[in-house]
């Protein structure tokens, strides 16, 4: 399925998908679903139980940043 | 030059980061962050992953509200606009669920790199130091 496919089809939602295709920049532009929902935990737990030598991808399909907030991530390392 | 385009009215620049793992390779969402030391990934794709975590590993990080301990781990190999980057230090530390993000590309990764970030255009460029 096309990328964009996926997107429209589970609008606001985390996925998990086996790569089919992707291209020279590692842009996937082609993933088959193997999990859905609107909470990332889930598909996370799906992720782990995947087994062999395969690629996947996670993708949230919503907006970004979700409505009435900002990103201010910091994480300096202190040695 | 490899080189993404992306939405400069966004206040952030999520890039599709392929990681390889002992067996599994995936593609996650990390925020482009260069006030991030370290790449972060969370706890689930680094045990997909089958990345070795030794728990008594860890640093101290500074964060805009506290000082935490982490775990840090060494992935095998990262690449992000087909640039491959091996033996990437990481923490491993989950975001938020409202982020709707995977983790951070810190710097740990993007300082192999010369960067060209076109915010009139949206365009993001790594340049190999090489």
């Amino acid at each position: 399925m096309k990328i964009a496919e996926l997107k429209k089809k589970y609008k606001n939602e985390w996925i998990l998908a086996e790569v089919i295709k992707e291209d020279k920049l590692n842009q996937v532009t082609e993933a088959n679903p193997i999990a859905h929902s609107g909470d990332r935990s889930v598909v996370y737990k799906e992720l782990t139980k995947v087994k062999g030598k395969k690629h996947v991808t996670t993708i949230y399909t919503g907006k970004l940043p979700q409505k009435g907030m900002v990103y201010a991530f910091n994480a300096k390392l202190k040695i | 030059m490899p080189s993404l385009k992306f939405n400069p009215n966004q206040n952030i620049i999520v890039l599709e980061t392929k990681i390889w793992g002992t067996s599994l390779a995936t593609t996650a969402q990390l925020v482009f962050d260069t006030g991030a030391s370290l790449v972060i990934l969370p706890w689930k794709i680094v045990t997909a992953l089958g990345i070795k975590i030794d728990p008594t590993k860890t640093i101290q990080t500074t964060t805009a509200s506290s000082v935490e301990t982490a775990t840090i781990i060494t992935i095998p190999k990262i690449s992000v606009l087909g640039q491959e980057v091996k033996n990437v230090k990481a923490i491993v530390k989950d975001l938020p669920e409202g982020s709707g993000v995977d983790g951070l590309l810190g710097l740990s990764y993007i300082k192999n790199f010369n960067v060209e970030i076109n915010f009139k255009t949206g365009e993001l460029t790594l340049n190999s130091h090489k």
